[in-house]
Formats: C-alpha cells, structure tokens, sequence
C-alpha cells in the first residue's frame, strides 16, 4: 500500500483501495435481495405489529447491554407471607388476564405432613391472600408450612425452546426466555413441554402486554423493567423481600450475596434445566 | 480490471504423484486424459486418496465430471477469453453478495437464535407501569415522611396503592397536602379495600411466626383496622380500658355525647355500646 492511500497521520488505509463508485453500487444492488433474504428468515411475523398503546413502535428501546447480565431470582420461603401483592403487581404491570388461571406469577402454599405428604394449594394463584382456618390436613400432623412464589425458571436449558415448531421462543443473551408473539402459533406445545406450568394461553378475548391475542405469554422478568435497571414488579412490592432479583455477574448483588450465602436449592434439578430461579427454606420433593 | 481469467492460466498439476486415479482408474484412456487436461487442478481436493480401488459410483460419477469439463474446455483463443468474463463475472457477483449481506445484516442478526433483536428490544420498550416509592416523597412529604421512620417503610407506596408510574409523572405538584383528594384517583385506594391490611397481617397456617399477625376475631373485634391503626406509620393508638363502672348505666352515648360528661375524642363516631366495647375493654369488676 502506498503513502497515498493514508491520510496524514491517520493509521486507517482509505476508503479508496480498489472501492470503486460502481462497485458500491453493485454492492447495494446484491444488499437488496439478501436484505429480503434477512428479513424473511428473521420471521417479523403477521400478527407483529402491536396495536395497543403500549407496544411503542417504532420500540425506542433503553440503552442496556443484553450481553452484560446474567439475571437470576432468588426466592425466600422462609420469609414469604403469602400476601399475593406480587400476583396482583404482575397482573397489572403485565396486562396478565384476570382470569385465575393465567399468571406469570403464582403463589402456592406448601403443607407438609408429618407422613412426608405435601398439600400444595394455591386458590386464584393466592392474589387475595390465603383462606385463615383452611387446613389440608389437621394441625397436629403439620410438619411444615411455608408458601412459595412461583414464576418462569427462566432455564438455561428450556424445554419450551426445544419443542416450538416456528422457533417463537427464545433466549436472550441475558438469559431471558421471551416469546415472539408475532411468530407464535398458539399451538401450546410449550405449555406441556414445561414442567414448571410457568406458562399460559391468552384466553379468546384477551391480549398480550403488546396486544397480540391468540399467543402464548409468559414471565419476562419484566424485561422492560429490568433493562431500565429496575426490579421486577412482583419483587418490587414484595413488603418482606422474598423475591431477590439482581444480576449474578455483579458480585454485590443482593441476589449474588443470597447466592452465595445462603443454602438454596432449584425446582426439578434432576430434568437438566438449569433454571435461573432459585429457592430458600424449600423441603421434601414438593415440585 | 485486473486479468479476469487467471484461473485459466495453465499450470502445472501440483500433485500428479498423489492423485490416485491414474492407477486405479477403470477407465484407463479417459483417466490419462483427466489428468494432464484438468483445468488449473480444479477437482484436486474432489477424489479422497483413500478412495476404493474397485470402480465405485464415485469414480464413474468424476469421469463424467471430467467429460464434461473436457467439453467445456475453450479450444479457441475467443472461448477462452469469454469463459474467462464469465467466470471473473460469476466470482465478482459472489464477493458482492457476501460485501452486500455484510452490510444488510446487522451485526446483532443471529444474537437470539433467528430472532433479531428487535423483538426482544420490543419487550424492553414497554412502559413501566409501577415506580418507585422515592418519587412519591416530593409530592406527598405528609405521607411520606412518617413512613419513612416507620416498620411500614419495608412496604412501598405502590404496594398498598398500586402502580403510579403514570399518577407520578404526571400529577401536578400540590401546593399543600390539603389538595390531595383522596379518591380522584381510579383505581388506588379511593375507598380502601376492607382487607388491605388482612392480607399481610392475618394470622394464617404457613405464615412466618416472627411477622406481626392479629386473629381478627380476638383483635379488637375486627373492627376497621384503620379505625386504630395509620397505615402510613402501623402505629395504633390504644384505647384505654374503660376505669369507671359500667353496671347500672345508660347508653355510653349518654354521656359520651359531644355536649356530655365526658365529649367523645375527634375521630369517633356515636356508635352503640357493643361497637363501643369492641374496642375499649372494662377494666372493672361485674361486667
Ligand atoms: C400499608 C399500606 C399503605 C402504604 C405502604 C402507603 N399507604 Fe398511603 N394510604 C393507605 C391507606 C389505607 C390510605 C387511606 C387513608 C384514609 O383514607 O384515611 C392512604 C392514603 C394515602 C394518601 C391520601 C391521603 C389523604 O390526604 O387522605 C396519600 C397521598 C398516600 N396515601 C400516599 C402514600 C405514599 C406517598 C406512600 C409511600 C410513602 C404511601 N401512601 C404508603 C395505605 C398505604
Ligand atoms: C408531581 C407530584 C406528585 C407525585 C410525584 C406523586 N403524586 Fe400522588 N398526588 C398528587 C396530586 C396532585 C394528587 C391529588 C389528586 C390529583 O390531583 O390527581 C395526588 C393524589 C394521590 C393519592 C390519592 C388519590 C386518591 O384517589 O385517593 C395517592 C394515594 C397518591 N397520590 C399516591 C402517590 C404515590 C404512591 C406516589 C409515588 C409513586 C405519588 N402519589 C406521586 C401529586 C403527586
Ligand atoms: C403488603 C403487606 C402489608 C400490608 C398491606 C400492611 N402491612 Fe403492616 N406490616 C407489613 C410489614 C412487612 C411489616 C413489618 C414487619 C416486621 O417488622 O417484621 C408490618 C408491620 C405492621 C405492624 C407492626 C408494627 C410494629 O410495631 O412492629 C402493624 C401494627 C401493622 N403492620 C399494621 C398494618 C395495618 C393496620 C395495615 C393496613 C392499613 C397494614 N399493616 C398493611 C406489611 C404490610
Ligand atoms: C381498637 C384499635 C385497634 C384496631 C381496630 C386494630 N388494632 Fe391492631 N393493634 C392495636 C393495638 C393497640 C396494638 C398494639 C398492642 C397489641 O398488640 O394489642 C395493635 C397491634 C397490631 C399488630 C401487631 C401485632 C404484633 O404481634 O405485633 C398488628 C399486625 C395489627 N394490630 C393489625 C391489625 C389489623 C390487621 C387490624 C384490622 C383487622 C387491626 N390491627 C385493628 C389496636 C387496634
Ligand atoms: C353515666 C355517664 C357515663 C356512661 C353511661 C359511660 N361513661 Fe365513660 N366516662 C364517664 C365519665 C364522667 C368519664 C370521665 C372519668 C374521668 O375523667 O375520670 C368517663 C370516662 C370514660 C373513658 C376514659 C377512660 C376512663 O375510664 O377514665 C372511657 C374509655 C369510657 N368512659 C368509655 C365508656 C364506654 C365504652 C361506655 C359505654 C359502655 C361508657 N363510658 C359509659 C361517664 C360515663
Ligand atoms: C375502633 C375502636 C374504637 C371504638 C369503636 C371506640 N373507641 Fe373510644 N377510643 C379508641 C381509641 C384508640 C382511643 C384513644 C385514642 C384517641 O384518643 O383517639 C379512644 C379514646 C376514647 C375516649 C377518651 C379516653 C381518654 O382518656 O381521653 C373515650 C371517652 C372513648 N374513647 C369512648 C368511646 C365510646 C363512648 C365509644 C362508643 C361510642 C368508643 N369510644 C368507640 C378506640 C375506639
């Protein structure tokens, strides 16, 4: 390469070594079918286009790094009190149907038996709280009893994203398993793929946060929380922190410090799922 | 342009010593001819040195190969230079494509799967709905200075009055706390829920013992908990056990009457005596 070819005191060779005009043009001419090509694989679905409010389009999304997190949940059974203010939050943060049986969230309450037998009840997902007086079993054969908040593992290894025939759910590089809802068929193999139920069907009638109806929803973390650097909404309102939600590549992180301080244990860890969320305090095989 | 063709400029085999087909090859005449006619060792890589030495589909199929680039061969000076513009045509078409995808496809393509980044992005795009309790501080110091110093503090606003985002972004700043009107907000607590308080501070199975929890019937009667108790702080006021005999006497109101003995404190209302006692205890013998 000559000196011609560098500008004065700038390292970088020129544009000019053998680009020419026309061979610029060619290049936006070939661009043109492989930006179809992109386009047409990247699958920007039929149904994509948000209609509600909400779905700001064109998304002016804040600037965060996906790549620079690596989120996790760490829940504190021995500290829940079953309020439900987490489920209610979800669903208003979420625009998740009042139906009961559609939540991103849920709280369970778990009676353990002196007999090694576990009650698991969890009455409208536990919004309102839980029934005084209502015992599985009576108070003497009680070994334990403690509620748990359930929500998407978030898994490292998801059978949901396996099983989806138009590849609509995903991961994202802070490991968040989304949902396309512009691909999403509505099929609902993942819902009986996951063995955590952490999913559900938009029921006839409703929509998703981004007023999609007929797909699939499921927890994001409340993703547009958490790249703003916030909490999660059901971990925001949680008046006994239960729910430490925080980034594992920061050491000080709350959740990083639970980690690594307390004993905590995951959901189904024999499936190989690596789920994101953990547990405190959790007993028997009560999955 | 450079010479389009040097892909044609004869050269010698590179490696006519390795090539196994000469000696293998079943079809003696053609072989021989493959071997000193093939253009710029264009199939050198295409038979395996370890191929079988019985003729197999693999070596009949690579002589038809060869007849064929035998046929393509140019046998005139003009042929050749065409075949060359041709292929310098076909590698220039190529190079441009893959100049042109580079620059179409953007370089996070690929980064979810064969999701683009947009749809995640359109997941963190949506609004927040839920804030944050510091906000609050500059519009409602009345509220929230006293729970800031009080155990309440572990349960923020929105937790009680529900997602404010919008209110807080929004609301114009009061001049006095006196132009807060309670109720000009749908949907927080304008006539708060009856069991607001029940659902963290009931007394049920599962519960952790070291939170504070009241059995509504042995509490105060299950009067209206913020009869006693101000939901910003938590703090109740007792009320005094009634000293003074009650044997024999009329109507509390009787003499408690705002003109009475004894004038009921501000805040209470003229109430029957069940109502009355439900909250103040007789400290007295014969009651
Ligand atoms: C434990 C639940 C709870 C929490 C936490 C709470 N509030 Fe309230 N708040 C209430 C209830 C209940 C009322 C209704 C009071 C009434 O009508 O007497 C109320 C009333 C109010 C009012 C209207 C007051 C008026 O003038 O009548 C404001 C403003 C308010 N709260 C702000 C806040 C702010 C700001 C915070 C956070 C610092 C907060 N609240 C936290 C339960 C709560
Ligand atoms: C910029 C000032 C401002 C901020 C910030 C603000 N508010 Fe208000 N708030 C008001 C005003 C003004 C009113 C009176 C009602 C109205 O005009 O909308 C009000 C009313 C209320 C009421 C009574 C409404 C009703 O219908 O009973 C509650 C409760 C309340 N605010 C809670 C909050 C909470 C919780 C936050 C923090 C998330 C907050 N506010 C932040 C200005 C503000
Ligand atoms: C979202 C759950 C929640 C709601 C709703 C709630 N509280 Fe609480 N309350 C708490 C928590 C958390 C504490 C602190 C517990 C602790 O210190 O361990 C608390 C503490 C208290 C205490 C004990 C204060 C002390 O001195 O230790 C009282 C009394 C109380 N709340 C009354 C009320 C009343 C009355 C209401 C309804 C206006 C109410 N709470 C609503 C969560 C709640
Ligand atoms: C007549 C007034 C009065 C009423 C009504 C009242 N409380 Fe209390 N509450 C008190 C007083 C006084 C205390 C502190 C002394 C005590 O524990 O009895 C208290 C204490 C509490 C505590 C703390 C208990 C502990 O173990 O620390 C909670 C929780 C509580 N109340 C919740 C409620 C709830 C929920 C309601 C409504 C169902 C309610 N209170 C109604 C007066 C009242
Ligand atoms: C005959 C009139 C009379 C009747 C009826 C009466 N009171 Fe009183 N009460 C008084 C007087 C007078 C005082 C003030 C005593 C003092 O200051 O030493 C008082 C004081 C009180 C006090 C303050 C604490 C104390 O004992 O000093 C309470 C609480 C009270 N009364 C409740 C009641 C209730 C509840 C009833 C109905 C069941 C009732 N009273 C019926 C006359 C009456
Ligand atoms: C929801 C519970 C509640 C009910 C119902 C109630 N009170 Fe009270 N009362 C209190 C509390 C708490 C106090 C002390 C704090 C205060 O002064 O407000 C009190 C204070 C008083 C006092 C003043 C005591 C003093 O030493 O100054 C009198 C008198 C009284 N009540 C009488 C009555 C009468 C009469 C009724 C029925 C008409 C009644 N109360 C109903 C809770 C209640």
């Amino acid at each position: 390469m000559s000196d011609r070819d560098m500008m004065p005191g700038d390292g970088r060779p020129r544009g000019g070594a053998g680009l020419s005009r026309r061979r610029v043009l060619q290049g936006g001419l070939a661009a043109l079918p492989a930006l179809l090509g992109a386009r047409i694989l990247a699958g920007e679905g039929p149904a994509g286009a948000g209609t509600t409010a909400r779905a700001a389009e064109p998304p002016t999304p804040p600037a965060h790094d996906p790549t620079a997190h690596d989120w996790a949940f760490v829940m504190d059974t021995t500290t829940c009190i079953g309020c439900g203010r987490c489920v209610e939050a979800c669903k208003l943060e979420n625009d998740v149907p009042a139906e009961p049986e559609t939540n991103r969230t849920w709280v369970e309450l778990h009676v353990l038996g002196r007999d090694g037998s576990v009650a698991v009840t969890s009455p409208d997902g536990g919004i309102g709280s839980f029934p005084a007086g209502e015992a599985a079993i009576p108070a003497e054969a009680v070994a334990n009893a403690y509620f748990v908040p359930r929500t998407c593992m978030q898994c490292e290894n998801p059978p949901c994203t396996w099983v989806c025939p138009v590849s609509a759910t995903y991961v994202t590089p802070d490991g968040v398993v989304l949902v396309d809802e512009g691909r999403c068929i509505g099929c609902g193999y993942c819902l009986e793929a996951c063995p955590y139920g952490a999913r559900y069907m938009v029921p006839a009638g409703e929509q998703t946060p981004k007023g999609t109806a007929g797909v699939v929803d499921k927890c994001t973390f409340c993703y547009h929380r958490i790249s703003r650097g916030k909490l999660p909404a059901c971990a925001e309102v949680c008046p006994v922190n239960a729910r430490i939600f925080g980034d594992r590549n920061d050491p000080a992180s709350a959740v990083s410090v639970a980690l690594t301080e307390r004993r905590v244990r995951a959901m189904k860890p024999s499936l190989g799922t690596r789920p994101r969320v953990f547990y405190t305090g959790l007993e028997g095989e009560v999955e | 342009m450079p010479d389009p063709a040097p892909a044609h400029d004869p050269m010698p085999d590179p490696a006519p010593a390795h090539d196994p087909v000469p000696a293998h090859d079943p079809l003696p005449a053609l072989a021989a001819d493959a071997s000193l006619d093939r253009p710029a060792g264009a199939l050198d890589s295409a038979p395996a040195p370890h191929s079988a030495p019985a003729p197999d589909s693999a070596q009949v199929r690579l002589a038809g190969a060869r007849r064929v680039l035998r046929r393509l061969r140019p046998t005139t000076r003009r042929g050749a230079l065409r075949l060359g513009i041709a292929g310098a045509g076909l590698v220039a078409l190529l190079g441009v494509g893959a100049v042109g995808i580079a620059i179409a496809v953007p370089w996070a393509y690929g980064e979810y799967g064969f999701h683009p980044e947009r749809n995640a992005q359109s997941w963190a795009a949506l609004t927040p709905r839920y804030a944050d309790s510091t906000l609050c501080q500059r519009c409602h110091t009345a509220e929230f200075s006293p729970w800031q110093a009080a155990p309440h503090a572990v349960v923020t606003c929105e937790s009680c009055h529900g997602p404010l985002g919008e209110h807080a972004a929004t609301a114009p700043v009061p001049a006095t706390d006196a132009n807060v009107v309670v109720g000009a907000l749908p949907g927080t607590i304008a006539e708060p829920r009856p069991d607001l308080c029940v659902v963290c501070h009931e007394r049920i199975a599962g519960r952790p013992a070291a939170f504070p929890q009241v059995t509504l019937t042995e509490h105060y009667g299950g009067a209206t908990c913020r009869a006693c108790h101000d939901p910003h702080t938590a703090t109740a006021a007792t009320p005094p056990d009634i000293s003074h005999p009650l044997a024999k006497l009329p109507a509390c109101v009787v003499c408690h009457a705002p003109a009475g003995l004894k004038p009921l404190p501000a805040g209470h209302v003229e109430s029957p005596d069940a109502v009355c006692r439900s909250c103040h205890r007789a400290a007295g013998p014969g009651d």
